[in-house]
């Protein structure tokens, strides 16, 4: 009975702690000061869907497009396409694509890069380099036959 | 022993008393509703950014852009996880499941697809290194070229000239 009654207590203690939710007993203006916060996290973060997703909110709450939000987003779909295509380069890089890699490596030239996307270009642009090529002796054939 | 026997002797009645208690704090905390004007207007609040959340992550379905989708639904789920749709079985937490796997998907087929450009560029590669050293094979470098005007052209036109005239006669 005593074990029943302590399950019964814990089980009570759970459930009291599963329905809270960050936003939960708030008021408005603390609300969007944790939504701000939370978009700062994820810029800082490189989350950028996220970060994406709340500013988007933010727009949608205040219902007026500030300059500074609006900066923001651009800032951010442009992360966004950044990190997009040095995945599909460093796909392309790794299956052996060399070329198809360092076109696409192309698309983002013009864009200034962060630490990171700098480290993952150099990566990427290395590994297409050392990919296979005409001009190389044999290199084709040493290239596809892991691949293949 | 005996102490520990008139413990469990004891505690039955107690243990149901709480136990009641408890459930019934529970399940009053579960049906709670907002009943002060400032409780009612910090649940409409959390309504209506919860609303328009949802209304990114719909204009970001329609336009395709699933990881944008999912990032709002996780952070509704996130934000507002005491409302029902947030819960397990949920709308919300519905949609972030499906649109995961619709993400999962579409990452497998992206990289299926560069896996196939990347096969499709190294075919190209090795037809052209092929063609090069057919062409190493049947011309020598060290041949020497025959002059562009004369040699080439009057061979030909000679040999032409001579079938023609053999048909003739």
């Amino acid at each position: 009975m005593c074990r029943w009654a302590l399950g019964m207590v814990l089980l009570g203690l759970v459930g009291c702690g599963q329905g809270e939710g960050e936003l939960s007993r708030r008021t408005v203006a603390e609300q969007h000061a944790l939504l701000d916060a939370a978009c700062q996290q994820a810029l800082s973060g490189g989350e950028w869907a996220r970060a994406e997703a709340l500013l988007l909110l933010r727009v949608a709450l205040v219902e007026s497009s500030e300059g500074a939000v609006e900066e923001a987003l651009a800032q951010v779909r442009e992360r966004r396409r950044v990190a997009a295509v040095l995945a599909e380069a460093e796909t392309l890089a790794a299956s052996g694509g060399s070329r198809a890699a360092q076109a696409l490596l192309w698309t983002i030239a013009g864009v200034a890069l962060g630490e990171e996307e700098r480290v993952r270009w150099e990566q990427v642009q290395a590994q297409a380099q050392g990919g296979p090529s005409v001009g190389k002796e044999g290199s084709v054939f040493d290239g596809a036959a892991g691949g293949i | 022993m005996k102490g520990g026997r008139r413990w469990y002797g004891l505690g039955g009645h107690w243990a149901v008393l709480l136990t009641w208690s408890l459930a019934s704090v529970w399940w009053g905390g579960c049906e709670a509703r907002p009943a002060s004007p400032a409780q009612a207007e910090e649940y409409l609040g959390r309504r209506e950014m919860a609303a328009a959340l949802i209304e990114v992550a719909q204009e970001a379905r329609s336009r395709g852009d699933l990881a944008l989708v999912e990032a709002a639904y996780a952070l509704a789920v996130e934000l507002w996880a005491d409302l029902p749709e947030a819960q397990i079985g949920g709308l919300w937490r519905t949609e972030l499941n499906q649109v995961r796997r619709a993400r999962r998907t579409e990452e497998l087929l992206t990289a299926a697809r560069l896996h196939g450009v990347a096969l499709e560029e190294r075919l190209r590669l090795a037809e052209r290194q092929l063609a090069r050293w057919e062409l190493e094979r049947y011309e020598p470098t060290d041949a020497v070229v025959p002059p562009r005007r004369g040699g080439w052209l009057a061979l030909p036109q000679a040999a032409g000239a001579g079938a023609m005239t053999g048909v003739i006669r």
